[in-house]
């Protein structure tokens, strides 16, 4: 644990002031999964919709200590439908964008989102329709859910697993976008573990904007 | 789980390989058991009555883990598109006999189902499916996709499904995938390996 914390010190005092952003990661959306009478998957005694707000909050604190521009798309334990999940997001002009849940397993799941119909399938009104704004970022958002997941890997020892799925809030985003789900089995999220996944997501967003 | 290469050095899940496989096999049982009907019987129109009896086999998807498993239920053979439907639904909701955790709602029933426009099948399920529903993003997937692969396969003359819930269209169901559209292009996912 003390080797875990040392190491994210170093990057955090050193590492990461030396390294400018390349990519101009100005504004980051965090979305919290779920929330109010949506309790998402449990985690021991603890709720997904909890959890993922805790972290969210704490990303949010380290990013902003970084000079970023952080919103979330709730602050507060409450419902929020896709549909205004996705109005928040498209509202934000975010340079960049995760949605957080967690996975019913011991894993780590990272999506990106998944489109029937290439762009050439696409009449005009579906082109610029707001489920097609994440199209051209999908590489990107690979590369992003790569980087994501090797912080994982690395700073955590979690198996991380990737994929793809027709996911709403993502394909409204017009900026690289990655739904990661944390493992809700094997992990007791204690305030110091939520600390430590806020970290390596930090650390996974800052990789990926010195890229 | 298991997952492989995909296009860019992204990884897909091999389960999705299996679905399609799943659901080519489902095809083919479907078409042969239409077959089966379809020769024995003159043409009719999807309400009109056949006559009930013999059991006929009818092959189900379940969400199990990480995957879809077909199971095979023997039903009263149903007399009409829509008591197919039913049928295959309610088969859906009483979850799967293989061993391994599922995620079929427990307590949801089958308010009813109705033929819509373009062939789009309205399946009215009660709120224990949402309530209940205790999933994460691939969980969620894999439960619209066994319940959409279930009844194309079984059900003749449906282009696509739409689910309700209480009467009322829902926005989505475990907090991660859409319900607005009928099922067909979100479950549709196909993938190309390298
Ligand atoms: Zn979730």
């Amino acid at each position: 644990m003390r080797r875990f914390f040392a190491g994210f010190i170093v990057f955090f005092l050193v590492l990461m002031p030396v390294t400018a952003l390349a990519r101009g990661l100005d504004t980051v959306v965090l979305d919290p999964g779920h929330g109010g009478y949506d309790f998402g998957v449990n985690s021991g005694d603890s709720r997904e919709k909890e959890i993922t707000l805790s972290i969210a909050k704490k990303l949010k604190s380290f990013l902003r200590e970084e000079g970023r521009k952080v919103f979330l798309t709730r602050e507060v334990d409450r419902y929020l439908s896709l549909a205004d999940r996705r109005d928040r997001i498209a509202a934000s002009s975010a340079d960049l964008f995760m949605s957080l849940h967690l996975s019913d397993s011991e894993s780590a799941m990272i999506y990106v989102t998944w489109y029937k119909e290439t762009e050439a399938d696409l009449s005009l009104g579906e082109y610029y329709d707001i489920d097609s704004r994440q199209r051209r970022y999908l590489y990107e958002s690979r590369v992003f859910a790569g980087i994501v997941g090797e912080a994982l890997g690395t700073e955590f020892g979690v198996t991380v697993y990737y994929g793809e799925l027709p996911l709403p809030v993502l394909s409204a985003t017009g900026a690289p976008a990655v739904l990661v789900e944390l493992p809700s089995r094997g992990v007791d999220y204690n305030a110091e573990t939520m600390l430590r996944f806020a970290y390596a997501l930090g650390i996974g967003m800052q990789a990926y904007g010195q890229q | 789980m298991d997952n492989s290469k995909g296009p860019g050095g992204f990884r897909i899940f091999m389960p999705t390989v299996v679905f399609l496989v799943l659901f080519a096999g489902g095809i083919a049982a479907g078409y042969f058991f239409f077959m089966k009907t379809t020769q024995k019987k003159a043409p009719e129109g999807p309400e009109t009555a056949r006559p009930a009896g013999a059991a006929t086999t009818i092959q189900v998807y379940f969400p199990i883990e990480d995957r879809l498993q077909a199971e095979d239920r023997q039903v009263p053979r149903p007399p009409s598109k829509l008591a197919s439907a039913r049928a295959t639904v309610e088969e859906f909701l009483k979850g799967p006999k293989t061993a391994g955790d599922s995620y079929v709602p427990e307590g949801a029933r089958l308010l009813g189902v109705y033929d819509g426009e373009d062939g789009i099948l309205y399946i009215d399920l009660s709120d224990e499916f949402r309530r209940n529903l205790k999933v994460d993003a691939l969980g969620e997937f894999l439960l619209l996709r066994g319940l959409y692969e279930s009844v194309l396969t079984n059900v003749y003359g449906v282009a696509d499904v739409k689910i309700l819930i209480e009467r009322a269209e829902t926005e989505t169901l475990g907090g991660h995938i859409s319900l607005m559209r009928p099922l067909g292009e979100t479950v549709s996912q196909t993938l190309v390996e390298e």
